[in-house]
């Protein structure tokens, strides 16, 4: 069952960690992204500080944007409908699959990042600088360390990070939430692939969708809001709730894709196929090269 | 349902505590506080649900589930009527992402047999000089009703286990076919293969009456006339034992194998017990139908079944399952299971104390299912390999002065062989002798070798040693090796051989066979060495592994908490009054009683009818 932290005038919390309740909420009508009008104030707290990081020139990325944002669900088909058809370069895919052999000689991070901007940017190289700037971004969404949060806010660290890798990507909202953000998730992803092919039985054991589906990461947590009081059998919720879906724990407990992508909800990410098939690509790549 | 305040409180002190030292190395009430604390978190972290899509259900005709079981299992859970029920999915312990299934060449390292005859293969028999033979039996016999994988896949290769140098295995090359797994559906993707339980996984006496409406008719018949019996009751010989099945196994014809609802690995210890609730089960009919004299065969037989399913639930719980766990905090636990800490005494004069299953016991308390729908789970198949308690040979005696009147090998009992057993020994002695016989001691070099050179023969000639297949299958099942599994069930894994067993010459053999490499270490193997570790081990008192017990405590609690007709309608108006009365005045002891009475001096002054019992002038 969710948890609910709940102190009155304070905070509203329901924290979801299980595939069912996820897949129940994530169509709840009543739940939507973005800033609750009315909600306790760490409610507004948390949903104004992601907003405030996932953002580009004051309006939401894809990810964060809610559900009747015009021409966001068209854009999200189209991106789904273009990465459909869309292999990454054969080099990336080698490095990647010697990363994953052991072999690799190129920082990860900054490898992903590039494997992934291509997809939207044709000439964009990722550089240690842009790898930073996406682990910046990254952190200033997930973190509460308000002495942290003022120097970001003093030294405007985190709006140039934005900036540069907004630049990069040519401005496009979707391709800097993914070399920012999403990125994070494939280079985890990756990480567990090599631990998994250096462990017992190494390649031989597992198929490369199996090996995808174990490795897949999820984003720990994604947040919604209630916009009206309701009830599920997974919960009860007020308006101005807070619900934390606890993406990547619910996916490892069930190894369920459409988890890890909320497939068959209105917030579906448009990489549900692409992602898996390129991890199960990468192992069968890295098997083959195995000693 | 959410965890209580109190439940992860003693959540996270069973943590904690284990932290220093292991639950039973603590003191009553500490140990028994943590026993419930790590039940508590296995129950949140331990049940993982395996089914993608569910088996379709049938509405049934002509047939009220809500008072009754339904032959397959179906509708126990009214809101998912699939659940549990014959031919639904095993469940799993651990994470799924743990539970991918070996393949070669980690299949075969180290070689099964290898395991097989170098630390499995018994050398002397040793027993469990505080059990009696029914026992191990009954252990079989609970089994046969909660899981069974089937047949396996005779269209896939077959594994071929590598033979170790020297050995002389009877067939010149070890050949096994792999477990049939369920068929994979789009939702399966990415996850490990599942298994199919082909009984029912409730608790329900399927192992009596079949798991099919098919298999259910045939234990009705009256094998005098070839018809259902009219009167509720189970087909039975005149002189009261099991009718003939004449079936065929595997292309080897049994013309005197007896009818069961499950009769598989067939044993006269198992075929002792099929007898006894077979005729407990025409007792209670006739007990009902004293209060429902106008009541059909149907509902007679069906309440009976209820009944006799509730009755053996509970022998289980406060009977066999104390018995094998023969410490204060063993014995607590198991029977606070049923009675709740307030006791057998206080619950039945006073009734239950709240909803809790603390104080009163699981039966009648809410139904909850925990983390994910009930299922029996393929870890749970894995600690139950127990077929060391099994002996080589078996003396059968006369109850009257203890001459033994005959003296045969495992195979001359088992199978259609019993009834020869039978022809040449009274049913009264033959209990005798299982009474006062010692099962085997669950630890290295104990596992019978009968059954490592078992003749399967069908037309292509197949022997099977059973010690390699249990740990082949569960490599090819995706049940983490011992280490791995301790950790995932909040046990302490072993970092070297020096921790895994106190025994010096068991080290040096499981090094040998292992490479070194503790992590390698199968999970039956660990669970058999560990019975000579003081630290990590078996628990004193134990007749099995902690680590099989941590894996009980979760799953014996769940087959009562998830099964409706234990909580919700454990009731006299599901029941009936008699029927109820039933449930809570009886035991194995009267069960004995009823249909073995002149047996009953020799089991009157055991503790425990699973205890060994007195022999004459003893």
């Amino acid at each position: 069952m969710p948890r609910a932290l709940s102190v009155p005038c304070l905070v509203d919390l329901l924290v979801v960690e299980e595939a069912d309740a996820i897949r129940v909420l994530a169509v709840e009508a009543r739940l939507d992204r973005g800033v609750p009008v009315r909600a306790p104030p760490v409610n507004r707290m948390i949903a104004r500080r992601v907003a405030a990081v996932l953002q580009l020139d004051g309006r939401p990325l894809p990810s964060a944007a809610p559900r009747d944002t015009p021409g966001r669900a068209e854009a999200r088909d189209a991106l789904e409908a273009r990465l459909a058809g869309r292999p990454v370069e054969e080099a990336h895919l080698d490095a990647l699959a010697d990363h994953v052999a052991g072999r690799g000689g190129r920082a990860l991070g900054p490898l992903v990042q590039e494997t992934v901007g291509r997809l939207f940017a044709s000439g964009f190289r990722a550089s240690e600088e842009t790898w930073q700037a996406a682990r910046l971004l990254d952190e200033a969404a997930r973190s509460f360390n308000p002495v942290r949060r003022l120097v970001w806010a003093l030294t405007g660290r985190v709006t140039g990070a934005r900036r540069l890798l907004a630049r990069e990507v040519g401005g496009d909202p979707a391709a800097l939430h993914t070399v920012a953000i999403a990125v994070h998730n494939l280079v985890v992803s990756l990480e567990r692939m090599r631990a998994l092919a250096a462990g017992p039985g190494g390649f031989a054991r597992y198929t490369p969708e199996q090996a995808a589906s174990l490795c897949l990461a999820a984003p720990p947590r994604v947040l919604r809001h209630a916009t009206a009081r309701g009830a599920t059998a997974h919960g009860e919720f007020r308006d101005g709730t807070l619900v934390v879906f606890c993406l990547e724990a619910a996916r490892a407990r069930s190894l369920a894709h459409d988890i890890a992508f909320l497939t068959g909800s209105w917030s579906r990410c448009p990489a549900q196929a692409w992602v898996p098939a390129l991890l199960a690509s990468v192992w069968q790549r890295a098997a083959a090269r195995r000693p | 349902m959410r965890e209580s305040l109190l439940d992860r409180l003693l959540g996270r002190f069973a943590r904690t505590a284990a932290r220093i030292k292991a639950w039973h190395r603590w003191p009553y009430f500490i140990a028994v506080a943590m026993i419930v604390g790590h039940r508590v978190n296995m129950r949140r972290e331990n049940l993982t649900d395996t089914e993608v899509d569910p088996p379709r259900v049938a509405s049934p005709e002509d047939f009220d589930p809500r008072g009754m079981r339904t032959p397959d299992g179906s509708f126990n859970d009214l809101a998912k009527p699939w659940m549990g029920m014959t031919g639904a999915r095993f469940g799993r312990n651990m994470p799924l992402a743990d539970t991918f299934g070996e393949r070669p060449p980690r299949l075969y390292e180290p070689s099964p047999r290898l395991v097989s005859n170098r630390l499995l293969a018994r050398r002397e028999f040793v027993p469990v000089s505080h059990l009696n033979l029914l026992a191990a039996a009954w252990i079989q016999f609970m089994v046969h009703d909660w899981l069974s994988h089937g047949s396996n896949d005779k269209n896939a290769e077959k594994w071929e286990i590598p033979l170790p140098e020297g050995d002389r295995w009877i067939d010149g090359r070890m050949t096994v076919l792999p477990t049939d797994p369920d068929p994979r559906r789009p939702g399966d993707a990415g996850r490990p293969d599942a298994y199919t339980n082909v009984e029912t996984s409730w608790w329900d006496g399927s192992q009596v009456y079949g798991s099919t409406r098919e298999r259910q008719v045939l234990v009705r018949t009256d094998p005098a006339t070839g018809r259902v019996r009219e009167d509720g009751k189970l087909g039975l010989q005149p002189d009261g034992s099991l009718p003939i099945e004449n079936r065929t196994i595997r292309g080897k014809p049994s013309p005197r194998l007896e009818l069961a609802g499950v009769n598989g690995n067939w044993w006269i210890a198992l075929s002792v017990l099929h007898r006894l609730f077979a005729l407990e089960h025409n007792a209670i009919v006739d007990r009902l139908r004293i209060d429902f004299p106008g009541a059909s065969g149907e509902w007679l037989f069906q309440k009976a079944r209820l009944v006799n399913a509730a009755l053996m639930a509970k022998i289980h719980t406060v009977e066999w399952t104390p018995a094998l766990m023969d410490s204060p905090e063993g014995r607590t636990a198991m029977r606070g299971n049923y009675w709740g800490i307030m006791g057998e005494t206080f619950t039945r004069a006073y009734g239950r104390i709240g909803e809790g299953e603390i104080l009163s016991g699981i039966p009648g308390s809410p139904q909850e299912h925990h983390a994910a729908p009930y299922a029996m789970t393929e870890e749970f198949t894995a600690v139950y390999r127990l077929h060391s308690l099994v002996p080589d040979e078996i003396s059968f005696r006369r109850h009257t002065d203890d001459a033994e009147l005959l003296r045969l090998p495992l195979p001359k009992v088992a199978g259609g062989e019993v009834r020869d057993v039978y022809d040449r020994v009274p049913f009264d002695d033959v209990v005798y002798s299982l009474g006062t016989s010692n099962p085997g001691a669950l630890v290295l070099h104990n596992f019978p070798n009968a059954l490592r050179e078992l003749d399967r023969l069908d037309a292509a000639g197949v022997h099977f040693d059973l010690a390699a297949i249990d740990i082949l299958r569960d490599r090819e099942r995706g049940v983490p090796r011992y280490c791995a599994f301790r950790r995932r069930i909040d046990a302490h894994a072993p970092a070297s051989f020096e921790e895994l067993t106190d025994d010096p010459e068991w080290r040096r053999e499981l090094r040998e066979v292992y490479n070194d490499r503790i992590e390698d270490v199968d999970l039956l193997v660990g669970t058999l060495a560990e019975a000579r570790s003081a630290k990590y081990g078996t628990p004193p008192g134990f007749g099995f592994s902690d680590t099989a017990f941590r894996i009980f405590i979760l799953m014996a609690s769940r087959r009562l908490k998830s099964d409706r007709f234990y909580t919700d309608d454990f009731r006299p108006e599901v029941y009936t009054e008699a029927g109820f009365a039933w449930v809570q005045e009886n035991s194995l002891r009267t069960v004995l009683e009823r249909h073995c009475g002149k047996l009953r001096l020799h089991f009157a002054d055991a503790r425990n009818v699973f205890f060994p019992w007195a022999k004459p002038g003893g």
